[in-house]
């Protein structure tokens, strides 16, 4: 993954818990000091240590220390580092996933290294809808999780996940989330 | 007007529309007509459209002609810009506009407009641009984030250093004080000592403490190596002075283990060269030193100096335990040490710090050796070559060791132990001494007694030693004071003589170096009284003065004479510089020229002192240089004096005439 995702859980870690802990955590994840270049591509490994030591350091379960972080990204760090990017994307929570992948296309020319996830949107009734993660990776369907809640925030749309339904495949994984949304008017 | 060519156009490009040569718009793309209702089917191009690239088109022609150039249109409401092209229909009749949103104007000039990815076509990379700047901006970020962090190791860095530097001052003088207690002590017992076995107890007790003074001084030269606080100090020297000091320093105890110590020198190597003289000595003692150490009674320790060209190479052998095979290529890391049956243990810092040494001089060594046979050691250095005389310089009889002084010396130290000794040692030398314990209390005591010396510790309470040597020196006739210290540091020197101080001794003191300091600044009580200091030659000989004068003229020969005082007083201070330094090689440079030059002006008694100096300094007799530099800067005084007041001769008047 590149090295922006490595910077996003630190700011995460730094604005919440300061830089000590995050001393902490760099420290017992092994990962070497060079790690938090944005746009070098590091080994899924390097990232994977930073979570599972940030779980540790934090006393959390891996899975919710994963949906603090994508939910962290979605509704904060993303913003602030591609805003102007995202406001192309969508203009509610349903046309922002039905882009993402269009988005990950633009991404890609940039990102040479970037293996993105692909979303697919349902609409199952007038205010749920199910959103399809598709990766090549494992053990990451609570980080989109923790982003689909992000991103309602940035649409002012509150989520509840009803169900998930998480499937392994051959090399990664394929969720199904269904989520209810309830706009607000802020 | 549904075409195919219209329906294709508008699933590649964002915006598409056609023009007539009324300038009319048709094919409209559905996109285009939403975020621009004034750009409808039928509405007139320059009612929905400004052009601001290219600026001067108003006319369907102007359009026509404008050909393959990019086109950069503005909607009127100032809400929409596209950037596209214009191609002309088969006929000419009309042109084709397609093209997509001009990315860039729409952020600045309307950002509320919310356009979507969709609006922009696959083959348009003008959001991958973006994309790539915002990527841009971040590493420049990442950089600036990773600067910060290295200047923030750098002040670490140099703060670390800092505190190592001051630790190494703090650490010298701790460690060394209460050495110079047991050191000076056992001096002075070892000089008491009537029975052999309190002679033996004692010696045993001052090689414990030298050898530990040793270890201090190791790992001291290890730290400061290692923080860079070793730079390289490079003069002129002599080869054959240098190697003979590292002779005197370990051929007592070669002669201990009747071991036989030898130096060769072949003649055409030039013997006056430039490099860090201390250094080299510093390793070689060390090399020689353990050559010595691990040699069992009977055997040889050689050292040959060969030179080639710019490099010179010192060669060390013995015959002693030699080292094995597999320890060869560690012998020069730090804290490798050996025990073998004779029971010598090294520290295992000493070669590594020769090591270091010899790499700050870009030199290199190598060590080959034969287990049970014998040790080899080879120092390569690159020395500059000078264009100074080839002097050969025998080595040093420092025979000192009966010298008494006559005159008061005033010691100055806050520690009582160092007080009692340094009493001792002084007057056993025939020398008067008053005691104080601080600064404040000698500069109360110098006010009213006059002392011929000062010797000054520099850490004491009250006022220190650099406060103290500042308001002496303030004083009407200040009397010469030296520092006594522990620190040891290369730009420790230079402070000191700044300061005011004449000179430094280290502690723990040692007895010779305390006598020549002594006979710098005393009058030696006890020389042979058979041969006379002074020649009996003149102060100054006028007649020499006058026919200077009558050959040059008077006017030349004032200015001749003020050039002269001023250069045989900077000589003179430069003589006694390099005296106190025992720069025997610079006293003889320095003699030398002066003797010449004040001859010319009739000194001749100053003349004569001056090569007697430069005499004994070429054969290395420090005794005889102490018997001569006695008065040398009175008798260099009187003699120019004698010579300023022999201001016009008589006779000028007229030479001038002439």
């Amino acid at each position: 993954m590149y090295g922006l995702i490595h910077t996003a859980l630190r700011d995460l870690v730094l604005e919440n818990h300061g830089e000590e802990k995050w001393n902490d955590i760099v420290s017992h994840s092994g990962v070497q000091p060079n790690s938090f270049l944005t746009m070098r591509s590091y080994n899924d490994d390097v990232t994977m240590a930073l979570v599972d030591a940030a779980s540790k350091a934090l006393q959390l379960p891996t899975d919710e220390c994963l949906k603090i972080f994508g939910h962290y990204w979605a509704s904060k760090f993303a913003p602030r580092e591609y805003g102007r990017l995202l406001d192309h994307v969508g203009g509610s929570l349903v046309e922002f996933f039905q882009n993402l992948d269009a988005l990950h296309d633009r991404i890609s020319t940039s990102m040479t290294e970037f293996k993105p996830p692909s979303f697919t949107v349902k609409v199952n009734t007038e205010n749920s809808v199910v959103i399809r993660y598709s990766s090549g990776r494992k053990g990451l369907t609570s980080f989109v999780v923790g982003i689909i809640i992000g991103s309602g925030e940035r649409f002012h749309t509150a989520i509840h996940v009803d169900k998930i339904d998480l499937k392994s495949t051959q090399q990664g994984e394929v969720s199904d989330i269904l989520i209810s949304m309830v706009e607000s008017n802020e | 007007m549904s075409d195919p060519t219209f329906d294709l156009l508008d699933r590649m490009f964002t915006f598409t529309f056609s023009l007539d040569n009324k300038m009319r718009l048709s094919n409209v793309s559905s996109r285009l007509n939403n975020l621009c209702p004034a750009a409808s089917n039928g509405s007139y191009f320059l009612e929905a459209f400004r052009c601001h690239r290219p600026a001067t088109l108003s006319s369907f022609e102007d359009l026509a002609a404008a050909g393959d150039v990019l086109f950069l249109l503005i909607s009127r409401d100032e809400q929409l810009a596209l950037k596209g092209q214009m191609v002309a229909t088969s006929d000419g009749a009309g042109l084709h506009f397609t093209g997509m949103p001009w990315l860039t104007w729409m952020q600045e000039k309307a950002p509320k407009v919310r356009l979507h990815l969709g609006d922009f076509p696959k083959l348009d990379s003008q959001m991958d641009q973006d994309f790539h700047l915002i990527n841009q901006q971040s590493m420049v970020n990442d950089l600036g984030q990773l600067n910060e962090k290295l200047a923030l190791a750098e002040r670490d860095s140099r703060k670390s250093i800092r505190v190592q530097s001051e630790l190494f001052a703090v650490m010298s003088h701790e460690m060394r004080t209460p050495l110079n207690g047991v050191i000076s002590a056992l001096s002075l017992l070892s000089e008491e000592s009537n029975t052999v076995e309190s002679k033996k107890i004692i010696d045993i007790a001052n090689e414990s403490a030298n050898n530990l003074l040793s270890v201090i001084n190791y790992a001291l030269d290890f730290s400061k190596i290692d923080a860079g606080k070793m730079p390289l100090q490079t003069h002129d020297f002599s080869l054959v002075t240098m190697l003979g000091s590292v002779f005197a320093v370990t051929e007592g105890r070669a002669n201990e283990k009747d071991i036989e110590l030898s130096y060769a020198i072949a003649p055409e190597i030039q013997k006056i060269v430039v490099g860090d003289e201390e250094k080299i000595r510093q390793v070689l003692i060390n090399i020689v030193g353990n050559a010595i150490k691990f040699t069992e009674a009977g055997g040889t320790v050689d050292v040959v100096v060969e030179q080639r060209e710019k490099q010179f190479s010192f060669v060390v052998s013995d015959t002693g335990i030699g080292i094995l095979k597999e320890d060869i290529p560690k012998v020069f890391d730090p804290f490798w040490g050996k025990s073998k049956s004779n029971s010598e243990t090294s520290t295992g810092l000493g070669l590594n710090i020769v090591r270091q040494l010899v790499d700050l001089m870009s030199g290199e060594i190598e060590v080959e050796s034969v287990d049970g046979v014998g040790t080899t050691f080879r120092i390569d250095i690159p020395l500059e070559l000078t264009e100074l005389d080839n002097v050969p310089v025998k080595k040093q009889s420092l025979d000192i060791s009966q010298l008494t002084f006559s005159g008061r010396v005033l010691l100055v130290d806050d520690n009582q132990v160092n007080l009692m000794l340094g009493r001792m040692i002084l007057e056993n030398r025939g020398v008067s001494v008053r005691t104080a314990c601080d600064g404040a209390e000698a500069l109360k005591i110098i006010k009213d007694v006059f002392f011929d010396l000062v010797l000054m510790d520099i850490s004491m309470p009250v006022m220190d030693g650099m406060e103290a040597v500042q308001q002496i020196n303030l004083l009407a006739s200040p009397p010469p004071v030296v520092a006594l210290t522990a620190n040891v540091g290369d730009d420790i020197a230079k402070r000191y003589l700044d300061a005011g101080f004449k000179g430094y001794l280290l502690k723990p003191l040692e007895k010779e170096a305390m006598i020549f300091e002594l006979n710098t600044w005393l009058k030696p009580s006890n020389l042979d009284d058979t041969e006379t200091i002074g020649s009996g030659e003149a102060v100054c000989n006028p007649n020499i003065l006058e026919e200077l004068c009558k050959q040059i003229g008077i006017e030349n020969y004032l200015r001749v004479r003020s050039l002269f005082i001023d250069e045989s007083q900077g000589r003179i201070t430069s003589l006694l510089s390099a005296w106190i330094r025992r720069d025997l090689e610079k006293v003889r440079k320095e003699s030398h020229a002066l003797s010449s030059s004040v001859a010319s002006f009739g000194c001749e008694d100053l003349s004569w002192r001056l090569r007697k100096i430069e005499g004994a300094s070429s054969q290395g007799d420090a005794t005889k240089i102490i018997k001569y530099m006695t008065d040398i800067e009175s008798a260099a005084k009187d003699a120019l004096d004698a010579v300023l007041r022999y201001g016009e001769p008589k006779g000028t008047r007229d030479q001038r005439s002439i």
